[in-house]
């Protein structure tokens, strides 16, 4: 059998990077060898815990832990932010906090954006927890990470799925797979609108919806949302990844916390909707597996 | 020698577009055609009503800029509004359509239902103005045709695509009014109202959700800026002029007649590029790539 190897970019998204758990596991499984990984914001969890040798399962039982713990909570010393990170920043310390870059069998960069002149950083040496929470660090929602003398936020405003990150990681010839979670533009808006704490009675959430000043918001955030989209359509044609994996998530909101197995599913399901493509990638593997399919009577 | 011009968005830092349309039109530039974003389809209304830019300077410097904003009753949502410069465009624009304008005109917007950019080039113009610079959350979008629309400039600040499809055949001179990748983020600071205290305001400022705000303005500023370098590389103008307006704010107070000077000051650093663009073998070359693309 052919080696398979294949290098891959996780985007960023929220509780839609669940997904990656399954787009990796599937990809395990038919066979690929992921080389190196690229990846930002939620992608860069999914990239920590999958290069640290985490089974698919293990990496489930991570965002279950997390949904239970919940995310949020602000630190008085932490940079300014509307929610904060400290709940998810406890976790991860607690689980991988003594790690660095060279405790990983899967090389990795993880992707931040230095938000005073508007550039894309690779990290790939250091604590993986600093990274991590750089990476993640939706501006304004959550803090803002300083390392190097950079105050660094989500990789993803700049490039919401680093294909050269992943690409600068393996040769020529290794293929590169973009996992994208964001709908293309065109599509109508994926809606992500003001989330409300669940102890707000719905008739109360309704009244505080309806006021104008949160419809203003809402206008903001679903033209964020909009130039999310246009960049990562930018971004995807310039860096030209091989293949892209689209799995069907782009309805969920960033910051729900959702059905883990499920969402992980929908990583599974866009690897076997991409398969026919991904096997075209290694000639010799898609003949090997004509040969093996059994022929129709 | 005729062009088609596109007028990028970009708040009072658009000023500079009369700065640029003077100067074309002492150098004896035809414009053919003309697409604009955001305050430079406002530019873009008056210039194709017929309007010469020292008029234009002159009207909006009559302009008070401290009544820009306000609430009508039923606008949509917004934090500022705008209804102070809406009733004011409304003794200028107030009745015309595209069909009043002399020259072919798109003005753009974007579609927060559909996620697109619409082309507006028919229908109430000081509509389709008011939809092009309807700075999502800030000013109020407007509804027309079903769409709700908002700022051209979120998804394209520089309407080149646009200005080339109305004259095909014509070299496509840009105006980019952002500020350039790698230049220190802005953030906006929101007019504050006369009867605020000063001391206030700077409490106001160092609150932690007023910086986490400022963290957020900034990032979007990075987003849109990198969103209009990757749209000049895909629809590349022939001739892009950017004046130096960086340190203008997008909703800052100015003096006109001062930033139409930088739009000046611009053109005339470009004045020779854009002339080699009319030597005639490069005009030939242009006539000879329009035959072959028919």
């Amino acid at each position: 059998m052919t080696h398979k190897g294949i290098a891959v970019a996780l985007g960023g998204g929220g509780v839609k990077g669940v997904s990656h758990i399954g787009v990796l596991r599937a990809l395990t499984r038919n066979g690929f060898d992921i080389q190196a990984i690229g990846a930002t914001s939620m992608g860069a969890l999914v990239g920590v815990l999958f290069g640290l040798g985490h089974s698919p399962d293990e990496m489930e039982q991570v965002f279950h832990c997390l949904k239970r713990t919940g995310y949020s909570g602000r630190d008085k010393q932490s940079e300014p932010a509307f929610l904060g990170l400290r709940r998810f920043e406890k976790f991860v310390r607690g689980f991988f906090g003594k790690k660095t870059f060279h405790d990983l069998k899967t090389p990795l960069i993880v992707t931040a954006t230095e938000i005073e002149h508007g550039r894309e950083i690779f990290i790939r040496e250091g604590l993986l927890v600093e990274a991590l929470l750089a990476s993640v660090a939706l501006p304004g929602i959550f803090p803002a990470r300083r390392m190097m003398d950079m105050d660094l936020v989500d990789g993803g405003v700049l490039n919401p799925v680093p294909v050269e990150a992943a690409r600068s990681l393996v040769d020529a010839k290794t293929p590169v797979a973009a996992v994208v979670l964001t709908a293309p533009l065109g599509v109508p808006a994926t809606m992500e609108r003001i989330v409300l704490p669940r102890f707000i009675p719905r008739w109360l959430a309704q009244r505080i919806k309806n006021l104008r000043f949160i419809q203003a918001i809402d206008i903001f955030l679903l033209s964020q949302d909009m130039l999310n989209r246009a960049i990562t359509t930018h971004n995807l044609d310039r860096s030209q990844p091989d293949i892209i994996i689209r799995p069907n998530v782009t309805h969920l909101y960033t910051l729900d916390t959702g059905y883990v197995t499920e969402i992980a599913l929908e990583g599974d399901q866009a690897v076997r909707r991409a398969l026919p493509d991904l096997l075209k990638l290694f000639p010799n593997s898609a003949e090997e597996a004509m040969q093996h399919e059994p022929r129709p009577a | 020698m005729e062009i088609s011009l596109a007028l990028g968005g970009g708040g009072s830092k658009g000023n500079a577009h009369i700065g640029v349309l003077r100067r074309l039109d002492q150098h004896g530039f035809k414009i053919r055609a003309i697409a604009g974003t955001s305050f430079g389809a406002l530019v873009t209304a008056f210039y194709a009503l017929g309007y010469p830019p020292d008029e234009i300077e002159s009207i909006f410097s009559s302009f008070d800029q401290t009544k820009v904003y306000g609430h009508a009753p039923d606008d949509e949502p917004s934090f500022m509004g705008i209804a102070g410069a809406a009733a004011w465009l409304e003794t200028w624009l107030g009745g015309k359509t595209f069909a009043d304008l002399k020259i072919p005109t798109a003005l753009t917007a974007v579609d927060l239902n559909s996620a697109k950019e619409v082309l507006l080039s028919e229908g109430d113009l000081l509509d389709a103005v008011l939809a092009s610079a309807a700075i999502p959350g800030i000013f109020p979008a407007r509804r027309i045709n079903d769409m709700e629309l908002v700022d051209g400039g979120t998804l394209d600040p520089v309407p080149v695509a646009p200005a080339r499809a109305l004259a095909p055949n014509l070299p496509v001179v840009a105006v980019a009014l952002n500020v350039p990748m790698g230049e220190p983020a802005q953030s906006w600071s929101l007019p504050r109202p006369k009867y605020v205290p000063h001391s206030i305001t700077e409490r106001l400022s160092k609150m932690r959700y007023a910086q986490a705000i400022d963290v957020v303005l900034r990032s979007v500023d990075i987003m849109n800026r990198a969103v209009s370098e990757y749209r000049l590389e895909v629809d590349k103008p022939e001739i892009l002029i950017r004046p130096a307006v960086s340190d203008v704010e997008t909703l800052e107070q100015v003096s006109v007649g001062e930033i139409a000077k930088r739009g000046e000051q611009a053109f005339d650093e470009i004045l020779p590029e854009l002339m080699s663009l009319f030597l005639w073998h490069k005009r030939l070359a242009r006539t000879l790539n329009s035959w072959s693309q028919r």
